[in-house]
Formats: structure tokens, sequence, C-alpha cells
């Protein structure tokens, strides 16, 4: 069996016939709709940002080298910066909660246990979204795309080293921020 | 009772930056090490533990809508084609002239080079 190409490869080959563009754009949708529907809360949004990624993306392929920034930095990076400019557009509207689908268990839970469970997803990425930009950035990147430090810190531009520190202090201003939110529950 | 709650939290963080120091270096070293040697310093520790574990069954990869995917997918293949096409359309005109230029100068070479043979030869058969 052959490898598979690599995003140079298939960058490469993009370059000459752009048709092939489509090998990428199957290669990584997955991945981006992720991305970009943890950082907006919905399908929506997230299906209107992907295509947007992936056409910007197919813009400025040609223009595309790798100086230590591989191909999958490259297209986060942009998926980045288009999720910047919605929360942006949509910072005075109130935020719209994760779709159902997030919530629903996956497992075979009796419906109040599910229910129960679900509160507490809910709950938690309530908090999630309460966090900064970069810190969701990291936690979706770690949790949901499980890259490791050293990729995270290629789409962030920071060392990997400065992703590790980021991602304890993180994780210790949601547990800030879970009870917080409990202490306002409890009000 | 807001008021009561921030004061709480802000009483609470003032009380431990320490802690949340040693907390920090705890989580630098046994974050990224295998589970077996996760073993929380403390109470808070675990606590961070099992908020990890939460949020790993939380944050979990979703699947787009097979239509979305596929629909997008034909659109930018459809685009990029359509790219391609218009870019030998508009480069057309300078290709014709770019060929045509270079077929004159093959041709003047071509027959710069003839006469420089021909009278290479004439000078030999003089000598």
């Amino acid at each position: 069996m052959s490898e598979p190409d690599s995003d140079l490869d298939l960058v490469a080959r993009v370059k000459k016939d752009p048709a092939a563009f489509g090998l990428l754009y199957e290669r990584y949708v997955t991945k981006i709709y992720n991305y970009v529907y943890y950082r907006t809360g919905n399908h929506h949004d997230a299906e209107d940002l992907t295509s947007r990624v992936f056409y910007r993306a197919l813009m400025h392929v040609d223009k595309y080298t790798d100086r230590g920034v591989p191909f999958s930095a490259w297209l986060y990076r942009i998926a980045h910066n288009l999720v910047a400019n919605w929360h942006r557009d949509h910072a005075r509207r109130p935020e719209t909660d994760l779709d159902d689908a997030v919530l629903v268990s996956p497992g075979r839970e009796m419906p109040e246990q599910a229910a129960e469970a679900n509160e507490k997803r809910e709950w938690l990425l309530a908090a999630i979204r309460h966090l900064p930009g970069e810190r969701q950035e990291l936690l979706i990147l770690k949790f949901v795309e499980q890259l490791s430090n050293a990729e995270i810190g290629q789409i962030m531009s920071r060392s990997e080293g400065a992703i590790k520190s980021l991602y304890h202090r993180t994780l210790l201003a949601l547990r800030d921020e879970l009870m917080g939110i409990k202490i306002n529950d409890e009000e | 009772m807001k008021n009561n709650a921030s004061a709480s939290r802000s009483a609470r963080k003032r009380a431990t930056p320490s802690d949340d120091a040693t907390l920090e270096q705890w989580l630098a070293e046994v974050l990224d090490s295998p589970s077996g040697k996760r073993k929380p310093i403390d109470a808070r520790a675990k606590a961070i533990m099992s908020m990890v574990d939460r949020v790993r069954d939380t944050l979990v990869p979703i699947q787009p809508s097979p239509h979305f995917v596929r629909d997008l997918g034909y659109r930018l293949v459809e685009t990029a084609s359509r790219g391609k096409q218009s870019l030998i359309q508009r480069y057309r005109t300078a290709i014709v002239i770019g060929v045509a230029a270079a077929g004159s100068v093959a041709s003047v070479v071509g027959v710069t080079a003839l006469l420089l043979r021909q009278k290479n030869r004439r000078t030999m058969r003089g000598v």
C-alpha cells in the first residue's frame, strides 16, 4: 500500500492543477469544522465560516510556502482570523449556546442521568466560553483536535514551552471560572 | 449576595497565590506524563485532574453534515477549475505573442548561423 501524499506534495499538485485542492479539502474539512464549531457554538456559523476558510485557502494556496509553518497550521490560522472577525462582529449580540448535538450524551444513560450529564456538560462549556479567546482555542486544539503542544505552538505562533505554560494557567482559570459559575448559581 | 460571592472568590484568590504556583508546578510535572504517574498532591490537584477528564469528555470531535461537506467540496473544485480556465484565457494573448516572439528569435538565430557557416566555408575554400 502506498503512503498518502504529504500536505506539501498536495500543495505542489494544487499549484499545477487547482482542482486537486479537493484532496486537501477532504483531509481537513472535519478538523476545521470542529475548530470553528466549538469557537462559534452553532452549526450554521460553523458551516458558513468553514466555507470561507476553504475559499480563502483556495485563493491564496499558490502563495503558500512551508517556512516552518505546516499547511495545517496555515489553515488553522486562516480559521482563527475569520473566527476573530466573527467574534468582533457578534460582540454586541448575546452569546448562543452550543447546539444540542454536543450536549446529547453518547452513552446509554437513563433520561434523568442523561439530563444531569447534559447539564454538567453545558455548565462546563459555559465556563470554557467565558475564558479569553486564546485559552478557548488552546483547549479546542488540545482536546477536540488532539494536537500536541508543538503543533499548537505552530498554529498559535508560540513556543512549545509557552503553550504548556498557557495550558496550565488555562486549567487554573477554568477551575476558577467553574467555581464562579457555581457560586452565582447558588445565589 | 453577588457582592458576597465575588468577595469570597477574591478572598480565595488572595489567600492561595502560592498554592496556585505549587499547583501549576505540579501540573507542569505530571500532566504530560503517563496516567500511572499522576498522583495528585492534594484534594485541589485531584479536582483539577477530574476537571481535565471532564473537559476531555465534553470537548469531543463532531461530524459536519455529509450534505454540507459534499456540497462545499463540489463548489470548491468547480471554482478551482474555473479559476484555471480563466487564468489560461487571461494569458492567452500573452502566450500567443510569447510563442511568436520565440519563433522569430529562433528563425533569426537559425538564419544567422546558416550565413556564418556559409561564410566560413567560403573562407576555407579561398585558403
